[in-house]
């Protein structure tokens, strides 16, 4: 209880730092909500501007296109900058109807579309949504005889029809915006749990403050123990206090079974980044060091796995350094959830497989920290 | 016995032998002394009998009892004042002393007392609400002991608690030493002041390179030597041959000069200053100043040791 105590005291008396960076994210959250429309129904009377090519031009892929006019404004970008035009919001959709589409429904198989979204693209999601379905209409009803004309406003009806009954049906919600927010937590939780736990840490740290502790009827273990417990609640403590903006930001995103699945992960993401904090103040000794490990880490991090710029934008080289840093995998989890429409399994596994990844690091971490430390205790012997 | 250490032996992992079958006993209720120079194995020593550090053979008991790095039961009963300080910087003086208090006593009501009670004792009382960053190293030193004796225990250790002290608070550091021990604590002093030493211990270890070379009282120790008596001269003209002169007297059995002052050291016995006086006037020897010293702590280390305690 003694150390509980002074661990809490030790805590408020560093939790500026931590209260700069929550407000700082409000301040940047309400700015980001202000940019957003607030729902959907505003979705569609703004229209999304993309950019549509068409290498197959036939009737039915004509007819797509048409039909997307409802929700889009086409554009027209040269090949080489569409990638620029969608960081800076020129255009927040790129489609391109592979050659051969249309040849293929009839023999029985669906080609992919190429499909790449901008950054903030919340309205995209419709149009995606609309392709899919689209090109599932078509390969069910290409072979009835129709000529294509007919098939193609056959489609137009259906697809009519189905729009208001899909939007209710759906499992995984439109997460746009919460996706982006729960990305940026990435920086957030890098940031504090490393500056400010790394800090607390450090006074514990000292060798004359370990052995006068050890002096006491706490036993090394407990203590290390009662730290340890003390992280992790400070740690959950700011997920949640991260979590709960969130759901006060974007209650209809959150609060679905997708949104569910970034609280998950985002909870995951806790493990590296303790691990993470452990390891900073094994290796530094002073707080400056330590304060802007929290700065680097948090911002370095944050730029290279597609926080800030997202991950599709990023240059080969640089995500393969992403690789080796956990929130890559947080983020790219994200990202992933979010294009998840249906939540079954098999949909799931990669998500999965991301959190694993994340755990793998945590350990990962906390090997390189107990070696660490073995070799600076025999040092101290 | 309060603490026993026999034949205590510790190499650290570089190599080096600090400790070299090192024995001492600590009776109760006695100020006791361990007196050695930089790097002599004082702080080895004391984190061994804490339990603080390994060590590949030799016995230690405390209280009585095998004492291993899990006695908590015994450790709750030792206050240690570590050499270096130990405090949190987060937290403030109170809250410091509060801490290391409230790890033995849990009871709210009697901690509170016996802080205010520690505090009073370092006199910093009106330092209670002030962070570590801004106390001076003597406040400083005080707050480490006031973090160290708060809960009463029988048996304080202070390794070094005035280095880098003014004399004033020194003096008061010693004093309050003394007076836990007559309210009933054994005291265990480390230093390698032999003037403190001196002045409060009722029994001393003089320790050099890992080893105990003498132990006694104060008193006994300085018996043991056949050393008696410095005298030192301050020369206007030094001159080599007033060595030998002063050589000759009965019971003189060393001559230096240290700059322009010369040492004359005499065995036990009567002293020489009437003799010194003689020659000086005899030969028409111009002097200054004319001092003479009793044996102390050094004498009994450079005897032993040949060189000085503290260089
Ligand atoms: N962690 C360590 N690793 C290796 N050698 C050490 C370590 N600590 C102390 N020593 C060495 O052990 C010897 C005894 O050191 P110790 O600190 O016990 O001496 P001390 O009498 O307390 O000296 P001081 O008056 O300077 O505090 C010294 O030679 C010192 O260099
Ligand atoms: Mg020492």
């Amino acid at each position: 209880m003694t150390v509980f105590r002074l661990y809490w005291r030790i805590f408020w008396k560093n939790s500026v730092i931590a209260l700069i960076y929550f407000m700082v994210f409000i301040v940047l959250g309400l700015i980001q909500v202000q940019n957003y429309p607030e729902d959907e129904f505003s979705f569609s009377i703004v229209k999304t501007k993309i950019v549509f090519v068409d290498r197959d031009n036939t009737e039915i892929t004509q007819g797509l296109k048409s039909y997307l006019e409802k929700y889009a404004i086409y554009k027209d970008i040269e090949e080489g900058k569409i990638e620029e035009a969608l960081f800076y919001n020129e255009i927040e959709l790129y489609v391109e109807i592979p050659e051969g589409f249309t040849e293929a429904l009839k023999e029985g198989e669906i080609l992919p579309i190429g499909i790449k979204t901008g950054s903030q693209a919340p309205r995209a999601h419709i149009i995606t949504r609309t392709i899919q379905k689209y090109s599932h209409l078509a390969y069910v009803h290409i072979n009835n005889g129709q000529d294509s004309e007919a098939l193609v406003s056959k489609l137009r009806d259906l697809l009519d029809r189905e729009a208001v009954v899909s939007e209710v049906g759906r499992a995984g919600a439109d997460l746009s915006e919460s996706v982006y927010y729960f990305n940026y937590m990435a920086y957030l939780l890098l940031a504090l749990i490393i500056s400010v736990i790394s800090v607390i840490m450090l006074a514990f740290k000292p060798l004359e403050i370990k052995r006068r502790n050890l002096l006491s009827s706490i036993s090394n273990r407990k203590m290390n123990l009662i730290l340890l417990f003390c992280n992790f609640l400070l740690g959950i403590g700011f997920l949640l206090a991260l979590l709960v903006l969130g759901i006060i930001l974007y209650p209809r995103q959150v609060l679905t079974g997708s949104g569910f699945l970034l609280m998950l992960n985002a909870f995951i993401f806790i493990f590296p980044v303790m691990a993470l904090s452990y390891l900073v103040v094994t290796l530094f000794d002073s707080k400056n060091v330590i304060t802007a490990c929290g700065v680097v880490f948090s911002l370095g991090f944050s730029f290279i796995t597609g926080v800030f710029i997202p991950q599709f934008l990023l240059d080969e080289k640089i995500l393969l350094i992403a690789k080796f840093i956990p929130s890559y995998y947080y983020v790219a989890n994200n990202n992933k959830i979010n294009e998840i429409a249906n939540l079954n399994f098999q949909n799931l596994r990669p998500v999965l497989t991301n959190f694993l990844i994340q755990l793998g690091f945590a350990l990962l971490f906390i090997l390189i920290t107990v070696y660490v430390a073995k070799k600076r205790e025999t040092q101290e012997n | 016995m309060v603490v026993k250490l026999e034949n205590v032996t510790k190499t650290y992992k570089k190599g080096v032998r600090a400790l070299d079958n090192l024995s001492f006993e600590v009776r109760d209720g006695e100020i006791f002394g361990l007196l050695g120079p930089n790097g002599s194995g004082k702080t080895t020593s004391i984190n061994c009998l804490l339990g603080l550090l390994k060590y590949e053979s030799g016995n230690i008991e405390v209280f009585g009892e095998p004492m291993s790095a899990n006695r908590y039961d015994l450790k709750a009963e030792i206050g240690f004042v570590p050499q270096n300080v130990a405090v949190y910087t987060e937290l403030t003086v109170y809250e410091n002393v509060d801490y290391f208090c409230g790890l033995y006593v849990k009871e709210k009501e009697k901690r509170r007392r016996l802080v205010e009670e520690a505090l009073n004792f370092v006199s910093l009382l009106e330092y209670r609400n002030v962070y570590p960053r801004k106390l001076s190293v003597g406040l400083l030193r005080r707050l480490n002991i006031a973090c160290g004796i708060a809960h009463k225990p029988r048996l304080i250790i202070f390794d070094e608690p005035t280095v880098g002290v003014d004399p004033q608070t020194r003096n008061r550091v010693l004093e309050g030493i003394k007076r836990l021990n007559r309210e009933g604590a054994t005291v265990i002093y480390t230093s390698h002041y032999m003037e403190e030493v001196e002045q409060i211990c009722d029994y001393i270890v003089i320790m050099d390179k890992g080893k105990v070379i003498a132990h006694g009282t104060n008193e006994e120790l300085k018996a043991s030597i056949r050393h008696g008596e410095t005298i030192e001269v301050q020369l206007l003209e030094p001159k080599k041959e007033y060595l030998e002169l002063f050589g000759k007297i009965h019971n003189v059995y060393s001559t230096y000069y240290k700059d322009d002052i010369l040492v004359i050291k005499s065995e036990k016995g009567s002293t020489n200053i009437p003799n010194v006086l003689e020659i000086l006037k005899d030969k028409g020897i111009k002097y200054g100043l004319l001092f003479s010293e009793i044996p102390t702590l050094n004498d009994v280390f450079l005897e032993i040791t040949g060189k000085e305690l503290r260089d």
